[in-house]
């Protein structure tokens, strides 16, 4: 219950930001509640927006007008795209919740048989190479690994399409095989994120793994007879997955974080495209938008992988 | 784990010579710092290497590679090998900058914490779960599209978000050094918190402080960079970030992403490599366990 009043504080604190941050702005903090648009505003709307968000009143009235609108799902007016932010935001945020979703339950499942095995099969030329290029992935953006793939497989060999989700052709009514032409889309993009996540993920499951690797239990299991496979995945993987899981949730905010910039790379039709335009247009409500409901996002997501881990060990609860 | 393997990881206290005297030992560390020092020489030397002034006009926009300019020219006909060049100063500045306050909050929050432990260490702690929680990236990104920061303004923004990490990992450690002997008979004697922090657990967590800087410097390039590739850089800087961003405006031109856009690709990543690199040596010299 703590934690999630503390999930509660985090969210309102990054209210607060997203409250504090447009009055900061230099001359009209409408200019920054209505974004830098050429649109120029009639007086009557201007009057209708000031009123909307009470801009004449004091800062702490201002501060309850706003989260009674985020209440309602009011996430503001995107002058740019002459709509409410919440309804443009829908389409792009499943997009990238699908790119997201699909790479980070693989990179869990690769990272998570590759990191055994570097354990398990420690010493062996292969795993010490294997060591060395999980790092060098790690370390770089995911952004840059895009990068390369779509410098490699889209521009130097024309394997994959180097923008969009989905061809004109392959939309409803089209002519296309939607499914397949969403895929080639998706490949590049989700290999990115891929290879930036899972090596992570294997080293963090390697490294508790070869802390348990001479533990008792491994030598009881393996004196008693059992299997190989039995041992490695009923023994020692499941005691090397205590730390992983205890941060996937931190892991699935980071991946959609750095999903961001990958969906610029390959125009990708998802929120970190939409930030992209939003920042170009200077469209203030609409980048807000996103980036609180990136945010809530990555809560809810921690907020459920702890609680799917105290179900899974309950010697959590006991600690705290 | 054994009574005796947990007596093997501990950390020892390291004598000043073995600060970066673990490198030689390492082929990684090797390998990555002479390519960070590689970065260094030409962030240093930029404006002697660079064969022309970035900022200025020297040729006719997007040219192709030639004897004049080596990698061609961008949109508006700056040489591109010289943005190149400027690039390693800024990212490199920006980074280390970043690094050596934010290593420094870390230090202070994650050494005096752990001494003087109770109320004042939990909130802290809570505060750094905090931190940690939402992606630097996310809020980076708010504040800087709304204030448009310059490079120093910058650097604060991105130390802001840099130390919590750091604090946990040197709290922790922290905890063990002061369950150690020397420190136990010091405090029994009354050594204040002050004397302890200088003279035992800073000394004592000295390797796990250059971790911490060397993680902190990767991050804040990766972070300047994805904000730059993202249009939010101080346009008067010259930025891999946006050399990546105008290099994607025009692959569908051709063969302008080979040297538009793979130079700075390859000079980021193999930074950001560097520091990974020096990094693994530095945690496989003190941590036995990871050296499989």
């Amino acid at each position: 219950m703590s934690r999630v009043f503390f999930y509660l504080l985090i969210f309102i604190a990054v209210l607060g930001l997203n409250f504090i941050l447009p009055r900061l702005l230099p001359g009209d903090p409408l200019t920054a509640l209505t974004g830098e648009s050429d649109v120029v505003l009639t007086p009557e709307f201007r009057q209708e927006l000031q009123r909307r968000y009470g801009l004449d009143q004091p800062l702490g009235t201002q501060f309850r007008i706003y989260l009674v609108n985020l209440a309602r799902g009011e996430l503001g007016y995107s002058v740019h795209y002459h709509a409410p932010v919440s309804r443009i935001i829908g389409p792009a945020l499943l997009w990238t919740a699908v790119l997201c979703g699909i790479s980070f339950v693989i990179s869990v499942g690769l990272g998570l048989l590759l990191g055994v095995e570097l354990a398990w099969q420690r010493q062996r030329l292969w795993t010490a190479s294997a060591v060395g290029g999980c790092l060098v992935l790690e370390a770089l953006p995911g952004f840059l690994l895009g990068m390369f793939l779509l410098m490699i497989f889209s521009l130097k060999l024309g394997l994959f399409p180097f923008f969009g989700a989905l061809d004109f052709s392959a939309l409803p009514g089209g002519v296309g095989d939607a499914g397949g032409n969403l895929l080639r889309h998706l490949t590049l993009p989700a290999a990115a994120l891929i290879l930036g996540e899972a090596p992570g993920i294997a080293l963090l499951v390697r490294n508790s793994a070869l802390k348990h690797i001479g533990a008792p239990f491994i030598m009881a299991a393996r004196s008693r007879g059992l299997g190989e496979t039995r041992i490695k995945y009923r023994y020692l993987a499941r005691n090397a997955l205590l730390p992983l899981i205890t941060r996937l949730g931190l892991r699935f905010g980071f991946l959609w974080a750095g999903a961001l910039p990958v969906e610029v790379v390959f125009a990708y039709p998802g929120a970190g495209q939409l930030l992209f335009q939003a920042l170009v247009k200077r469209d203030y409500p609409l980048l807000q938008g996103l980036l609180l409901i990136s945010t809530l996002a990555v809560l809810v997501g921690n907020a459920l992988a702890e609680w799917g881990y105290r179900l899974a060990d309950p010697r959590v609860k006991e600690q705290g | 784990m054994s009574f005796q393997a947990d007596a093997v990881v501990r950390l020892k206290k390291p004598t000043r010579s073995a600060l970066l005297g673990f490198i030689p030992a390492y082929p990684a560390a090797v390998i990555g710092s002479l390519l960070f020092l590689a970065m260094l020489v030409l962030a240093l030397a930029s404006p002697w290497l660079a064969p022309y002034n970035p900022w200025q006009y020297v040729g006719q926009p997007l040219e192709a590679p030639s004897l004049a300019h080596p990698l061609g020219t961008n949109d508006v006909g700056q040489d591109l090998l010289s943005e190149l060049i400027y690039g390693t100063r800024t990212s490199l500045t920006i980074g280390i900058s970043v690094a050596l306050i934010g290593t420094l909050l870390s230090l202070l929050v994650g050494v005096s914490a752990s001494l003087k432990g109770g109320r004042y260490d939990f909130t802290l702690m809570r505060l750094v779960d905090a931190w940690l929680t939402i992606p630097p990236l996310l809020l980076v990104l708010l504040i800087t599209a709304f204030l448009r920061p310059s490079v120093l303004s910058l650097i604060l923004v991105l130390s802001l978000f840099s130390w919590a990490g750091g604090a946990r990992i040197l709290r922790s450690q922290g905890l063990e050094v002061k369950q150690e002997l020397y420190v136990q008979a010091a405090l029994a004697m009354g050594a204040s918190p002050a004397h302890l922090a200088r003279r035992h657990l800073v000394p004592a967590l000295y390797p796990l402080v250059i971790l911490t800087f060397l993680v902190q410097i990767r991050r804040a390039i990766l972070l300047e960079s994805s904000l730059a590739f993202l249009g939010l850089a101080d346009p008067h800087h010259k930025s891999w970030g946006v050399m990546i961003q105008y290099g994607l405006k025009f692959v569908a031109l051709g063969d302008y992403w080979l040297w538009w856009l793979l130079p700075p690709a390859m000079a980021l990543g193999l930074t950001l490599i560097s520091l990974a690199l020096i990094g693994f040596g530095l945690e496989s010299r003190f941590d036995p366990t990871l050296r499989g």
